[in-house]
């Protein structure tokens, strides 16, 4: 009797394992077609990047030099320039060599005026040499031409030799 | 003179339309398991190569017809080579006597399937000599299980059309197909024995096939791909091209004896048969992407104590019942 309870639970289990595949068969694919389809990504530790301020669309930078003198990395850089007309230290350049950057967050912890992010939409980042690894952080503001990166400098001095 | 000579073109035409019809049918049902587990799996299967990836299978066929043939050291040269064609040639018997309608049948023999499955047997040397031949232990384990498994399930397998045959009085597929104008002989049989045999049949059926979950013989897993882990190539390709065929045939045959071969209204015959196989193909797929594998000594219990008994037993009471039947008559 034990034999065919056996045999027919097995089969009454089989038929259920079949009804589940068969539920599954009828759902729609979950498969995201990754190069076509993309998701947005939540919390995703990205390249650096600059946060746009919601008033003026420009960036936030004051050129303190912050996130530069804590970079465990060394992979910042930048330029800036007093501004002809009141003497504030203007931006004129921020690289970023992400080749060498550690994704560490120090330099968006360290930010006084919470400039930096990280770029979050940005994970499939490919390239084909390192030299695209370099980014400019300010062509995005210079190519829509915000208020920041308009403000005239005070040129350098020609360096007299002594 | 003439009479053999048009015998003899008739026999290379009829060859090259199997040839033809099975390899273009083990491309489609390579692309509709691979549609069906990706379903099943909630993945779209394949979708780039031609519409609806249909044309992923004929890639796959040309990178495979372009692939080195590597050939295993101090393996036995000639068994190598010939391992491939004994798996695959025998398969090809089956369509002699496939009965696509009334006439349309390439041989209508009186023994019927009975010659297909006493062929289809060689398929299992076959096996064996490709597993040992390639000199290789994997392959090996792999034939040996195949060749256990294939002699355990060829006795149920023969038990579960015995029921068909005592009820048609015949073993030729087109008087059997005749016999069932009035219903298939799943439920025309006495007292659900149709039904049975079927099921017996058609788990039976599967291991012959080295089909999941009695596919021991290439279990992935643990013996890499069982025997024929060491081709590549064409001689891949032809024993691929030989499994899937052997499930498209061994579907043909159960459509035949159990679902009523051509029957069926509206549409014709052929259509109707193809139809049928292909829906019982559709559930040899959907059952390998459901169970797990199956243990060595599981399958062998399975076919000993459960298929064999029930086979005898479906067998008895099939006679017992065709024999009051008539008696009542």
């Amino acid at each position: 009797m034990n034999y065919f309870r056996s045999l027919w639970e097995g089969l009454l289990s089989l038929l259920t394992g079949m009804g589940i595949t068969l539920k599954y068969f009828f759902k729609k694919p979950v498969t995201v077609l990754y190069p076509k389809e993309r998701l947005p990504m939540k919390r995703f530790k990205g390249p650096i990047a600059f946060t746009v301020a919601e008033k003026d669309g420009d960036h936030k930078c004051i050129s303190c030099n912050a996130c530069i003198k804590i970079c465990p990395s060394r992979c910042m850089s930048l330029v800036a320039k007093k501004s002809a007309a009141d003497g504030k230290r203007v931006l004129m350049d921020f690289k970023v060599n992400y080749t060498l950057c550690s994704l560490c967050s120090l330099c968006i912890d360290v930010c006084p005026t919470d400039a930096l992010k990280h770029d979050d939409p940005n994970y499939d980042m490919v390239t084909l040499t390192q030299k695209d690894m370099l980014m400019d952080l300010l062509k995005p503001f210079r190519e829509k031409g915000t208020p920041l990166t308009r403000i005239p400098v005070v040129e350098d001095a020609p360096k007299v030799s002594p | 003179m003439t009479a053999i000579f048009f015998e003899a073109i008739k026999i290379f035409l009829y060859c090259i339309a199997v040839i033809l019809f099975i390899s273009v049918n083990t491309l489609f049902l390579v692309w509709m398991e691979r549609k069906l587990a990706g379903r099943i799996q909630m993945r779209p299967g394949p979708l780039y190569v031609g519409p609806m990836g249909l044309l992923q299978t004929v890639a796959d066929a040309i990178k495979l017809l372009s692939k080195e043939l590597v050939y295993p050291s101090e393996a036995n040269k000639f068994l190598y080579l010939s391992a491939p064609v004994l798996v695959f040639a025998p398969i090809l018997s089956a369509f002699l006597i496939l009965p696509l309608g009334e006439g349309r049948i390439i041989r209508d023999l009186n023994i019927g399937f009975l010659l297909v499955f006493a062929l289809a047997n060689i398929t299992f040397i076959g096996i064996f000599v490709a597993g040992w031949s390639s000199n290789n232990k994997y392959a090996l384990l792999g034939s040996m299980r195949a060749v256990a498994q294939n002699i355990s399930y060829e006795i149920p397998l023969m038990l579960s059309t015995m029921g068909v045959v005592l009820a048609a009085g015949t073993l030729s597929t087109t008087q059997i197909v005749s016999a069932q104008d009035k219903g298939w002989f799943l439920f025309t049989l006495p007292m659900g024995t149709g039904l049975l045999g079927f099921m017996i049949f058609f788990c039976s059926s599967l291991a012959e096939a080295n089909r999941a979950p009695f596919d021991i013989p290439e279990a992935e897993s643990e013996l890499v791909a069982g025997f024929h882990t060491e081709y590549s190539g064409i001689r891949f390709a032809l024993f691929f091209l030989g499994e899937y065929t052997a499930i498209f045939v061994s579907s043909a045959i159960a459509s035949t004896l159990f679902l009523g071969g051509w029957h069926g209204p509206w549409i014709p015959g052929p259509f109707w048969l193809i139809l049928k196989t292909y829906a019982i193909v559709m559930v040899v797929m959907w059952i390998r992407w459901t169970f797990p594998r199956l243990r060595s000594d599981q399958l062998m219990n399975f076919a000993w104590k459960v298929l064999i008994p029930f086979g005898i037993l479906n067998l008895l009471l099939t006679a017992i019942f065709i024999y009051f039947e008539d008696l009542l008559r």
